[in-house]
């Protein structure tokens, strides 16, 4: 059986964090609290109302690969750890779209930018403290960036425009030459090769949270690294069970609250039906797996406002291989997009998803509705006339969970519809990103999804749709859209230091750009399910837009 | 004896490097599978790939990476390539599940299996005969799993009697232990109680034709006490040796099906998962595991086989 | 064993001159297999079980008609947006579902799909099972799978049977060394945790398929190729038939018939396969129908973990574990490929008993599950 993971990989990187004025006012006004006691505490402000209860459930699925902040490069990973470990800069702690708005943590306040976009200078808060009871320091930050190169970390990749971090990555001596740090005034410079629009997401994410020097520069997962956040984690036994306890030297920052939860534990349970069934027995308090589809509408009218939908960040797409015969050519590359049907593919997924036809997912500012290519056989059949494409024959490439598997049988029959002699290809999850990103695996057309890093347009059109960034193995930018405007677009914009509105506008370009060059055929956005026990009350809930639900705002009624 | 404990024993390592050498070989071979591509995630880039390939031992020649892979099984320290998890640690956390479920399961088979067998020898050729014997036969056809997401989705979702899969443990709570595991033991059982009543079914009835049973009869003897102490007895031999066999398989990871179908989180499941996430680690040292079982039984259902039957003692 | 015989002296000299007395006819030799089919003939419950595994492969061949006459399909085609008339009602496939803002709530809500149910014959031979989560017609499914099943059920028993046949002549005829290494090859796959092998190699052969290039010999494989869990499935049960083959071998290797032919200077290979090959076909024969029956239910559990048959070939196994996603609202998706397993093995398990004991009754063949 293969496990159904919600969202896999998410990859990137973040951090946490957040500012909550607005959020402990919706929770200090939720009426009763039965098995919880409303408190006052935290020193931040004093408008922050804290609804402490003793034990809040977790049933999580399989999908946590480390709960080392260095090393953790899964949703699952992250959501356990942004209340953990902390890094300089974080995100509000809030729904919607606000969430991506990006506030100091660690630091004292947004970094300081040189006008040519290659300095930072931040500082870190005085007098913090690790749950260890250590101070936290400043070279603690040049520490945790030089022990992720030194535990191969997944998260490298995302520092290599950091001066001398290449070097670093080679010989792993000395240190980092672009970050330099003073323990006594708190001050932190960091020096970029290039302008990096998306700097500041990058120092967000939990691969750039300060740890403890002397921290071994490998996996610390079952012995967990003091935190900085409002959370510790206690325990951990891998595939089973993990514990956050409070943080006691944890005291309440501008954008970070104490969280409700006096301790969070969390059990792994593979299986969606039996996670589901303990939360509805009470023997949880939140179901982290997707509803079993068949249960969803039962569950939602008999448990209401206990279940939550909310849409992650994501694009569902078919990649286009445009260095193979047919798709080098634009017209067969629209003739696919014409063709597949995403009302189809929606009820493919059950009815969790909604169509799309863009690049961005429709959570961004910078999402423009794009209507390009509504579903048109006879169009299809029309652009490719005269191509000669039907006569190539084409493999569809697929991995083997059922998300993937579903939408590539559809493909392969409208293939079949217009003419092409199509077969499929089904490979292992496990492996699949590594094959089809491997130029010599000459992948022609298949399942690809996104689900972003960190809540960036460059995360979507530098990362997977920049022709100057296709690479022989491990590549992103799985349809080689190679296109110089597009890439000369991107470049400009990744210079802009911030996401003003006319900068939104112009990313909203790319995205046509893109699509009227149909890279790719995307299809649904996908949406998730959160479900709770009658215990908790949801006017709590807070659905972040990089991390998810937070357990540290959660409430009992 | 003691020649015969060497000649086992080399014959048991033996087995064990072939078999831990063909998975190693099997993982090797897959294009794809490169670990350090999988491990350096998808914001990986070539400096990345080559720390890892190199801290990992990936660039070595793969008899060493063999060598350096099986010291590490014996030694305790294999890790996982998906998550650095200790592979012993992870297949002791998995026992107390696979070692529940097989000795109850195998109490059960056992138990019923003679019952079945006993019932069908005795009543050859009439109706409860041919009864049991379709049955049985019905018992060994059926896949485990299917069996097992019948019962789960009858018992446990469609009317919620018995718990939804899961695993509790023994110390922890006795009586749920015994509620979580009764559906997962019935049916790991359902398929060797078959196989069981009709090999017994097939021994006695060929006893019962043997020479000394005939003359046991002829000097008078109770019936009853004859079909116990004689046919039985002798019937059960083979039985022996099946059980070591099964309850070996059983227990390194043969119950795979039944601890995925339940979600138990044994050692069989953990192996189902590492394939799933094509990590080797995992798997070598599962397969190791369960072979090392199968060895170790064989060799004693061997001593006992000798024991009950003095014509076969080992040479 | 009720009568006394009439003379006490009972030869097969006079049991020609009894016959004679009696019928007026004398015996004719009759070939073993001719006795075989004489006894099995009277064997009226494996004779209905064989015609019941006929009607089953003869069912899922003609999956194509069946799909093409019946149901107007293909077994690949997806109808998710389409209608079709149940009786005289109009039925999409699978309903317009999707995720809507409640307006009194203001929270997101969804509103989940139908996929259309059994229709019996109510929709002319359509979805008679209903439809899958693509909107594949389920009984086109089953019958396809079925037959991809069945084809890699006989198929790995053929090779298995083959492999087995010759490593046990050559270990019994030759002994010695040969012997030695081919019983520890038994051995070592006898050890092998044989579920987790074959799905560590199913795995692993379904990414990239077998490729093998020799001089002479070339192996091509795709990964989607039904030769590949069929291959994987034929080494497990080798050593189930070749350890008891290699018995009956040995023992055969001292009979005077080859010590005769030996003397008359016949070659190994002859001696292997013109005369102890025929005296062990009997056996070879009725392993081989018990292990069609296993491997049916091997592949089915390999296909449950994803290692068996890949995508878009279906296959019970595939089947139920596709199914066990919508157990609560679409049971039968689940149970049906149960079903057809069970009587495909429970029919070749008694047919296999009958054929033993109308092959040899006195032997003890037998197959672990």
């Amino acid at each position: 059986m293969t496990p159904k993971h919600k969202r896999t990989w998410l990859l990137s990187a973040l951090a946490l964090v957040v500012g909550f004025a607005l959020l402990a006012a919706a929770c200090g006004s939720s009426k009763k609290s039965s098995s919880g006691t409303t408190s006052s505490t935290g020193t931040s402000g004093g408008t922050s109302q804290q609804k402490t209860f003793a034990n809040f459930r977790v049933v999580y699925d399989t999908g946590t690969d480390y709960l080392d902040p260095g090393l953790s490069y899964t949703v699952e990973g992250w959501e356990a750890m942004w209340n953990v470990y902390l890094s300089l800069l974080g995100y509000k702690h809030v729904n919607g779209p606000d969430g991506a708005t990006l506030v100091p943590a660690l630091a004292t306040d947004m970094p300081q930018v040189s006008s040519d976009g290659l300095t930072y200078k931040l500082t870190l808060r005085k007098s913090l403290k690790y749950s260890d009871g250590s101070a936290v320091k400043a070279t603690d930050f040049q520490y945790a960036i030089e022990r992720d190169y030194k535990v191969d970390s997944p998260g490298v990749g995302f520092f290599s425009n950091i001066v001398g971090a290449d070097q670093f990555s080679k010989t792993k001596k000395g240190h980092i030459s672009g970050i330099t740090a003073n323990d006594s005034t708190g001050a932190i410079t960091i020096k970029l090769l290039k302008p990096q629009g998306d700097f500041q997401n990058i120092l967000a994410t939990i691969f750039a949270a300060p740890v403890p020097q002397g921290t071994p520069a490998k996996d610390q997962s079952t012995t967990p690294i003091p935190s900085t956040g409002p959370y510790l984690i206690q325990s951990y036994k891998p595939n089973r069970q993990f514990v956050l306890a409070r943080n006691p030297q944890f005291k309440a920052l501008p954008n970070v609250q104490a969280g409700n939860p006096d301790k969070i534990t969390v059990s792994i349970v593979e299986d969606d039906a039996a996670a589901l069934q303990q939360v509805i027995n009470g023997q949880g308090d939140y179901d982290f797996h997707p509803i079993p589809v068949d249960r969803l509408a039962n569950v939602q009218q008999k448990y209401g406002s206990q279940l939550k939908v909310y849409t992650p960040a994501n694009t569902y797409y078919f990649f286009m291989n445009a260095r193979e015969k047919p798709f080098d050519n634009v017209k067969v590359r629209q003739a696919i997009n014409y063709a597949i049907d995403r009302n189809a593919l929606v009820r493919l997924y059950g009815g969790l998803a909604t169509p799309t036809e863009n690049v961005l997912p429709p959570t961004y500012p910078q999402y423009k509705k794009l209507n390009l290519y509504p579903h048109d056989m006879a169009k299809a059949k029309a652009l490719l006339k005269g191509t000669g494409a039907t006569s190539v024959p084409i493999t569809i490439w697929g991995s083997n969970r059922e998300t993937s598997k579903k939408p590539v049988a559809y493909l392969q029959d409208v293939m079949t519809q217009l003419g092409f002699k199509a077969k499929l290809k089904i490979i292992d999850a496990a492996v699949y990103w590594t094959t089809i990103g491997n130029q010599k695996t000459k992948a022609q057309i298949g399942f690809a999804d996104w689900f972003q890093d960190y809540p960036h347009p460059l995360d979507w059109f530098d990362v997977l749709l920049n022709g100057e960034r296709i690479t022989p193995t491990h590549n992103n930018n799985y349809s080689n859209f190679n296109d110089t405007a597009v890439n000369k677009k991107i470049d400009d914009l990744k210079k802009q230091p911030t996401l003003s509105d006319q900068v939104n506008t112009q990313w909203a370009d790319v995205d046509r750009m893109v699509m009227q060059q149909a890279a790719w055929a995307p299809y649904v956005n996908r949406q998730f399910t959160d479900f709770f026990s009658s215990r908790i009350d949801t006017s709590c809930y807070v659905n972040h837009v990089l991390y998810q639900f937070d357990f540290s705002r959660i409430c009992v009624k | 004896m003691l020649a015969f404990v060497i000649r086992r024993l080399i014959g048991a390592i033996a087995v064990l490097i072939g078999v831990s050498f063909i998975v190693f070989l099997i993982f090797i071979v897959v294009p794809g599978g490169d670990p350090a591509t999988r491990l350096a995630g998808k914001n990986a880039n070539d400096q990345l790939i080559a720390n890892i390939k190199h801290n990992w031992g990936f660039d070595r020649p793969f008899y060493t990476q063999y060598g350096i892979m099986m010291k590490k099984a014996f030694t305790g320290k294999l890790v996982s390539y998906t998550n650095q998890t200790n592979v012993t640690t992870q297949i002791k956390e998995g026992l107390a599940a696979t070692f529940s479920l097989s000795i109850g399961a195998a109490i059960i088979w056992m138990a019923f299996g003679i019952l079945v067998g006993v019932i069908s020898a005795v009543k050859a050729g009439r109706w409860s005969d041919r009864v049991i014997t379709i049955v049985a036969l019905i018992g060994i056809s059926m896949p485990v799993f299917w069996l097992g997401i019948l019962t789960r989705y009858f018992f446990a979702e469609k009317h919620t009697w018995f718990p939804d899969g899961e695993y509790v443990g023994l110390t922890q709570n006795p009586f749920q232990w015994f509620w979580h595991l009764l559906l997962p033991w019935l049916v790991l059982a359902v398929l060797f109680i078959g196989v069981y009543g009709r090999v017994l079914r097939g021994n006695m009835l060929d006893a019962i034709n043997e020479d000394y049973v005939r003359t046991a009869r002829a000097k008078g003897l109770d019936p009853r006490r004859v079909l116990i102490k004689h046919v039985l007895r002798n019937s059960l031999i083979p039985i022996v040796t099946l059980f070591g066999l099964d309850f070996a398989a059983v227990l390194g990871g043969g119950a795979i099906l039944t601890e995925t179908v339940f979600d138990l989180h044994g050692v069989g499941q953990y192996a189902a998962q590492s394939i799933g996430a094509f990590d080797l680690p995992p798997i070598m040292g599962v397969t190791l595991f369960g072979a090392f079982f199968i060895v170790l039984f064989s060799a004693i259902v061997d001593f006992i086989y000798a024991f009950l039957d003095p014509r076969i003692r080992p040479a | 064993m009720a009568t006394e015989p009439a003379t006490t002296e009972f030869t097969l000299d006079t049991a020609q001159l009894l016959a004679e007395e009696e019928h007026g006819r004398s015996i004719v030799g009759r070939s073993p297999w001719y006795l075989a089919w004489r006894r099995l003939r009277r064997n009226k419950v494996a004779l209905t079980a064989f015609a019941l595994f006929v009607l089953v492969v003869a069912v899922s061949a003609a999956a194509p008609l069946y799909a093409d006459h019946v149901a107007h399909t293909t077994a690949s085609a997806n109808h998710p947006t389409e209608n079709v008339k149940v009786g005289s009602k109009i039925v999409p496939v699978i309903s317009q579902g999707g995720t809507y803002t409640d307006p009194k709530t203001h929270e997101l809500r969804v509103k989940p799909v139908n996929i259309i149910g059994p229709t019996w014959w109510h929709a002319g031979g359509k979805f008679v099972l209903g439809a899958d989560e693509n909107g594949r017609d389920n009984a086109v499914r089953l019958l396809y799978g079925g037959r991809n099943s069945l084809i890699v059920g006989v198929g790995s028993a053929f090779l298995c049977t083959l492999f087995a046949v010759i490593l046990a002549l050559i270990a019994g005829y030759y002994g010695g060394v040969a012997d030695w290494v081919i019983t520890r090859f038994f051995d070592l796959i006898w050890a092998f945790p044989v579920i987790l092998l074959a799905i560590a190699l199913g795995a692993a052969l379904s990414i990239n398929g077998l490729h093998w290039n020799l001089r002479l010999f070339h192996v091509n494989l795709e990964s989607g190729s039904l030769w590949i869990p069929t291959i994987v499935i034929s080494y497990v049960l080798i050593p189930y038939i070749g350890r008891p083959l290699r018995g009956q071998i040995l023992s055969l290797r001292e009979k005077e018939f080859v010590e005769a032919a030996v003397a008359q200077g016949a070659g190994p290979l002859r001696i292997m396969f013109g005369e102890i090959l025929p005296n062990i076909a009997s056996s070879a024969l009725v392993f081989f129908t018990l292990v069609v029956a296993n491997n049916i239910l091997l592949e089915a559990a390999l296909s449950f973990l994803g290692a068996g048959i890949q995508d878009p070939n279906p296959s019970w196994g595939k089947l139920i574990s596709e199914g066990q996603d919508r157990i609560l609202t679409a049971p039968w998706l689940t149970i049906t490929p149960g079903i057809a397993i069970v009587v495909t093995v429970v029919a070749l398990n008694i047919f296999g008993d009958g054929l033993r004991d109308a092959l040899d009754p006195r032997a003890k063949v037998r197959i672990e599950h």
